[in-house]
């Protein structure tokens, strides 16, 4: 069982948070929190594949084929419009912050700390 | 009862623009309370027999789920309750506190109800997910409400993206057990484990699922965001923020650990004192900050952390008490923070500010809202034998039995020296105690000026009556003689793997041992009133700390000033660090999740 869907799905999680901790624009960090969501995709995809899977489309399936696993792929559908929610609200407050205060850095914005 | 708040939010959404904002308010209203009532229904009849309902009849084939439930026991059922009250508490108040609260703040809200509702009864591991991300989205939505000002933006960025983040390790451990068992069904996972020894698949499952809910339930060191957040978001939806969202952070730990992990082989004494461990460290660490606190929301907010530190240590006992004990402490808790947070908001519209120092004396003129707060700081304090009492002598009382007595001055220093922040606080603001003005030495930032949510008006009555009856309410539960017992019924269904999954995938529902009565002894007693006098002495410490010679400040400020400095310098407000401490608790908790796992 090849573990490079693994190693890839670990390798953007890990990039990922290494973006957003160093991050220094906000549309930067929205877009790496996008690519640490994606990691988990990748994950449950690759949990999902069978050797040598069909697609899992049911009234066609050839006899013999095993179909890879449909349920999966509907988890990765639904954390994807989980996904789109999330940054589209994130988005929208990074345009209110340029609209009003004219910055992406988010240490221009930043007034709580302690 | 989750139908029901969605097609609230959806109608108020499509319709508002049209409707006058009172009929706004009454359909917002009139469906949270609707949701209370169900809730409240289903408990009585949870605690007879839990109810099982399968969407689309999909019913289980041979002992594996082919569809999603909704698996309601007691313990769901009274925190959809609480969660219900709560928000109809935080609309009532945002009637009058309010001005311009859009149709979107009560869409926002009955989505956070919706939300909060799925999660509690919810007996499918992704449909938990769904449902709490649901939760999760509406609550960011709802703290960057007031979207005019800067720190708003800050706050609820810091606290969308670490959640975020938080809710995707949550996913990562659904991937791992979905790979390893093939099912999303909490009754299928936790039979399909049962008895296996913990490898490093279930470890590293059980780790995400800690962490990422643990990052919603604000334990250290992923607690970061709530203070940023508590700070900008709008005073009527603190209130179901903080007594009931954190708390279902710790819930949807106890939950996915009862249900799925606990079959596990030596799993158990581990965790108990891995989570122990998490949650001293939790309940000290947010008690500290909030004697470092002049704004009073980030105050509440750290008592709000420190509190939820508490409740973990109640669960991680794994006994039928310690989990009664923390149902009833978050609901004592819940209640009378939401009392304080509504307080805040009455001071924040009087005044404009809710900044300590800037309040100083002027809280004279509204002595019945001081009162309040008085009561509810010494109920914060455990003062028996009302609601937050009463389940912290449940906890004590079980710790005690497994011989970890050292828990309860865990909880005498964290009532304590919450309580006597907020009692500090309250005695400068409404009897004019204490200095007037801040020390020169310490760089307090004025945090607290930030618009009132309405035009300067006189403080209507209203509000101060809306706490009042959450506070009677908090305080009350204590005094409810069926509480406990009530409690430790729901407890002992919660905690049980093989009843759970009998009642679930079979139906078949056979009651618990009637607990025994609760015997509040002498000690918790004992422990009540120290925590109050720990409470009260702190407060008049921090009240005449300027008259005090002039050595004996020097040497506590020795002392004192190189770990302040410390804890306020690693609450930066900065994502980045917030991310980084996030990817180092885990590492932690990996870590140590391994040695007492062995």
């Amino acid at each position: 069982m090849s573990f490079i869907p693994y190693a890839a799905s670990a390798w953007l999680l890990l990039v990922g948070l290494w973006g957003l901790v160093t991050s220094r624009h906000l549309v930067h960090q929205i877009l790496c929190l996008n690519v640490v969501q994606s990691s988990t995709y990748v994950l449950l995809i690759s949990i999902g594949w069978r050797a040598n899977g069909a697609a899992p489309i049911f009234l066609k399936l050839p006899k013999g084929q095993v179909p890879v696993d449909p349920v999966v792929q509907a988890l990765v559908l639904t954390d994807i419009v989980v996904g789109v929610a999330v940054t589209a609200l994130l988005l929208a407050l990074a345009l209110q912050a340029y609209k009003r205060f004219g910055t992406f850095d988010p240490e221009r914005l930043r007034q709580l700390r302690g | 009862m989750v139908v029901v708040p969605l097609l609230g939010a959806c109608g108020i959404a499509a319709l508002g623009r049209h409707l006058p904002r009172k009929l706004t308010d009454a359909v917002s209203i009139g469906v949270a309370v609707a949701v209370t009532a169900m809730a409240l229904v289903l408990f009585y009849e949870a605690q007879r027999h839990p109810v099982v309902r399968w969407m689309g009849d999909w019913r289980p084939v041979h002992g594996f789920a082919l569809g999603i439930c909704l698996a309601v026991d007691p313990f769901g059922a009274g925190a959809c309750a609480l969660a219900g009250f709560l928000v109809t508490a935080a609309l009532v108040f945002s009637t009058w506190h309010f001005d311009s609260a859009g149709r979107l703040f009560h869409v926002l809200m009955l989505l956070f109800l919706c939300g909060a509702a799925g999660f509690c009864l919810t007996g499918d591991l992704f449909n938990l997910f769904v449902f709490f991300e649901l939760l999760s989205v509406s609550a960011y939505g709802l703290t960057g409400y007031k979207i005019s000002e800067r720190g708003p933006i800050q706050g609820a960025l810091t606290f969308a993206v670490v959640n975020t983040v938080g809710s995707y390790f949550v996913l990562l451990g659904i991937a791992l057990l979905y790979g390893q068992v093939g099912a999303l069904n909490l009754a299928q996972l936790g039979s399909a484990l049962a008895g296996k020894p913990p490898d490093a698949l279930i470890r590293s499952a059980l780790l995400f699922f800690v962490a990422g809910f643990g990052v919603k339930g604000a334990l250290v060191p992923f607690h970061f965001w709530l203070a940023d957040a508590y700070a900008v978001a709008p005073v009527p939806v603190l209130v179901p923020f903080s007594g009931i969202m954190v708390e279902l952070g710790l819930f949807g730990i106890a939950r996915v650990y009862w249900t799925v992990f606990s079959g596990v082989s030596g799993l158990g004494s581990g965790l108990s004192g891995l989570l122990l461990g998490i949650g001293v460290a939790t309940a000290l660490w947010g008690a500290v900050m909030t004697l470092l606190q002049p704004n009073l929301k980030r105050l509440l907010a750290f008592a709000t952390v420190a509190d939820s530190g508490l409740t973990l240590i109640g669960i991680s006992l794994f006994t039928r008490e310690g989990l009664a004990g923390s149902g009833l402490y978050v609901i004592g808790h819940g209640l009378v923070n939401g009392a304080l947070f509504m307080g805040t908001g009455v001071l924040l519209d009087g005044m404009g500010t809710v900044n300590v120092d800037a309040l100083h004396g002027k809280g004279k003129r509204l002595p019945w809202l001081g009162a309040v707060m008085t009561l509810a700081a010494l109920a914060l304090a455990d003062l028996p034998p009302f609601g937050p009492f009463t389940g912290q002598a449940l906890i004590d009382g079980s710790a005690h039995h497994l011989g970890l007595g050292f828990t309860r001055w865990i909880a005498i220093a964290t009532a304590g020296l919450t309580g006597g922040a907020v009692l500090n606080a309250v005695a400068r603001i409404f009897l004019a105690w204490g200095p007037s003005s801040p020390e020169p030495e310490e760089d307090r930032e004025d945090l607290g000026k930030e618009e009132p949510e309405r035009s300067e008006q006189p403080v209507h009555p209203g509000m101060i009556v809306t706490s009042a009856v959450l506070l009677g309410a908090g305080m009350l539960v204590g005094l409810v003689p069926f509480a406990s017992d009530a409690a430790e019924r729901a407890a002992s269904i919660f905690e049980s793997r093989l009843g759970y999954e009998g009642w679930v995938m079979r139906g078949i529902f056979r009651l618990p041992a009637p607990p025994h009565p609760p015997h509040i002894s002498g000690t918790e007693l004992l422990i009540g009133f120290g925590s109050v006098a720990l409470a009260l002495a702190i407060g008049i410490i921090a009240l005449v700390r300027t008259r005090l010679p002039k050595r004996l400040r020097g040497i506590f400020h020795q002392l004192g000033i190189g770990p302040i400095r410390l804890l306020r310098r690693l609450q930066s407000g900065h994502l980045g660090d917030d991310v980084a401490w996030l990817v180092v608790g885990i590492a932690l908790y990996s870590v140590l999740l391994a040695v007492v796992l062995g």
